[in-house]
């Protein structure tokens, strides 16, 4: 039996998800269905986070967001019976302000940056109902202002700035001032991935998505292999959205949730971690 | 590279000490030449900060801003990097541009190159802001430039997106337009852009827009001109430099090719071809419309095509012998073109 223990980092702007998907992750281990896929090796000796948060969620209902002081450490005990492997992750489930202040600010606390060298592997959460960029004025746009009221363009902030290119920089602060290991592997997490296509008619390749939709960031991961190694996915941790919950909640909670990994559907939502941990 | 210690000091920015002390200047301090040695400044910045404030303790990281001569040169002399340096009289189009290149790179409008990084993010994304929806404006503007940011640059890192992919740093400095005209009349202005002397690119910029006023259209083709002339005379620029023509504002030229302001844009591009093209390493003439009037759709593709000349040629390493700077370590850095002796 191999044992090993990671740290891993979910990183993300707000309300992309991070800690949804993270509940949902712990009830599919709880009930895996899946023979290849990671399952539980019993609980942490604390779970009173993931537990309150779940209660939320096993009812369909938004989980809501995490304290922004509080960085709580959530633990998942896991194994993996086709390695004969067993693994103890922990992750900070940090909130997404903490990030954008770190773009905003331009610091990070001293104590993240050392607990970045321990990572083997990370997590970046992306809501794909979110647009990556600011879009430019175009026609229909000109046409509509012509009859606004509005004089003047309000002034940038750093606030302003675009998605992909907080990502990108939050991404940079990583790699050049983390010292994780390199490559470090990276999975894209394009949360909401209902809004995008439905689990019955599935069309849309999570990684062309990305390519599309948050290019500048897209570009970034795969022009830098020395420091990252990438797979995308898109992940539906509740399903549906708030309309869609009352036809879901005759459904078991593990069982509404779904991954798209490449062009496959799959209730399995251990794919990512396996990958990240070698485990595929 | 030195750098003063006063916060009020231009001396980053143009070279001028404001205790008028050079070169004994006490503010002075070096600057290391590694990018690590950066990245502890930016750490110590950091600590300092928290030794006065409760925990918990910061590390500051990179600005996102525009770098000094000083930053600028530690990526010089740390990887394969192309200096370009964008020209013109006010509102000429030289922002507008910038900001086009990087809206190509966030919207997937660039086929040869992937975009690796950047340490100047956030003014990156501030060029294009008043030409975004979020931002309420009614029509789309660029913030001009100002005299504060002579001698500063915008970074990309590009990678090649064949099978060579080979990266390249990028270093963009944009003289503001009202330093340009200076330039021409005070050598010791046009001495004082220190990116000149390095740049592998010098693109200088005519408004399309002007060219149509027939009154109006001769000084701003002089100002280009002369401004080659007085760079060319101080030798900052010369064989050793890619020189461009961009004619910007294109969809506000006559579409049809035997109107008189079509045909003066013609003279005025080959009496340009004609009078430099033997004086630098190559010579480019472009017209481009980088955000034109709706419903004329931006030349992406010759945009592209331009920032593609900027990141493969250079005519820097043929003459590098010829004013090559012993006490340098590094081949292509700003010391090495004598920008150092010229600070000192």
């Amino acid at each position: 039996m191999n044992v090993t223990t990671a740290e891993l980092l979910f990183l993300g702007l707000p309300e992309t998800g991070k800690t949804t998907f993270f509940v949902a992750l712990d009830e599919v281990i709880q009930r895996q269905a899946d023979k290849h896929g990671l399952s539980s090796d019993g609980f942490a000796a604390n779970r009173t986070f993931i537990e309150g948060a779940k209660r939320l969620w096993r009812a369909g209902k938004s989980v809501q967001r995490t304290n922004q002081t509080a960085n709580e450490i959530v633990e998942l005990r896991v194994q993996h019976l086709a390695t004969n492997t067993k693994a103890r992750l922990t992750a900070p489930d940090v909130s997404g302000e903490f990030f954008d202040s770190q773009w905003t600010d331009r610091k990070w606390p001293v104590s993240y940056r050392e607990r970045l060298a321990a990572v083997r592997g990370l997590f970046v959460f992306i809501n794909a109902a979110n647009n990556g960029r600011n879009s430019e004025i175009n026609a229909a746009w000109l046409n509509h202002q012509e009859n606004s009221t509005a004089t003047q363009s309000k002034p940038w902030t750093p606030a302003d700035a675009a998605k992909q290119v907080k990502l990108v920089d939050l991404l940079q602060f990583v790699s050049e001032r983390g010292q994780t290991q390199k490559p470090l592997p990276l999975v894209v997490m394009l949360s909401a991935w209902d809004l995008v296509e439905l689990e019955k008619e599935p069309h849309v390749n999570p990684d062309k998505f990305l390519e599309q939709d948050w290019s500048l960031l897209h570009q970034f991961l795969n022009a830098n292999p020395e420091n990252f190694k990438v797979r995308v996915y898109g992940v539906s941790a509740r399903g549906g959205n708030d309309e869609a919950q009352a036809a879901l909640s005759h459904l078991n909670p593990h069982e509404r949730v779904w991954l798209k990994d490449g062009d496959e559907v799959t209730k399995d939502l251990t794919r990512p971690l396996r990958w990240l941990l070698g485990l595929v | 590279m030195p750098r003063c210690k006063k916060q009020d000091c231009p001396y980053d920015r143009n070279g001028k000490c404001i205790e008028n002390l050079l070169p004994n200047c006490p503010n002075l301090v070096s600057d290391a030449p590694v990018l690590e040695n950066l990245v502890a400044a930016e750490v110590q910045k950091g600590s300092e900060l928290d030794s006065r404030s409760s925990v918990p303790q910061y590390e500051v990281l990179h600005s996102g801003k525009k770098l000094n001569v000083a930053e600028a040169t530690v990526i010089l002399q740390s990887r394969p990097a192309q200096v370009v340096v964008l020209g013109g009289m006010v509102e000429s189009g030289k922002t507008t541009l910038l900001a086009r290149v990087f809206e190509m790179f966030q919207n997937n409008c660039v086929a040869m190159h992937r975009f690796a990084g950047s340490r100047t993010l956030a003014d990156f994304e501030k060029l294009g802001w008043h030409a975004t929806m979020e931002s309420g404006a009614v029509l789309p503007t660029t913030v001009r430039t100002d005299r504060s940011e002579n001698n500063t640059f915008l970074h990309m890192r590009l990678r090649e997106n064949n099978g060579l992919r080979t990266t390249t740093d990028v270093l963009i400095s944009d003289i503001p337009g009202e330093i340009f005209p200076e330039a021409v009349a005070d050598e010791s202005v046009c001495l004082g852009i220190h990116a000149l002397r390095r740049a592998d690119h010098l693109v200088l910029f005519l408004d399309g827009a002007v060219l149509r006023d027939t009154h109006d259209r001769h000084d701003p083709c002089g100002k280009v001109i002369d401004f080659v002339l007085r760079a060319l005379q101080t030798g900052q620029i010369g064989l050793h430099t890619a020189l461009h023509l961009v004619i910007s504002k294109c969809d506000m030229l006559p579409k049809e090719a035997d109107n008189g302001i079509v045909l003066f844009v013609k003279t005025t591009e080959k009496s340009f071809r004609d009078q430099f093209s033997e004086r630098f390493g190559s010579l480019h003439i472009w017209r481009i419309a980088a955000r034109p009037v709706h419903p004329e759709p931006p030349t992406l593709e010759l945009i592209e095509k331009l920032v593609g000349t900027w990141i493969t040629t250079t005519h820097q390493k043929q003459h590098i012998e010829l004013i090559a700077n012993q006490q340098s370590n590094s081949a292509r850095d700003f010391c090495r073109f004598r920008l150092k002796e010229q600070l000192l």
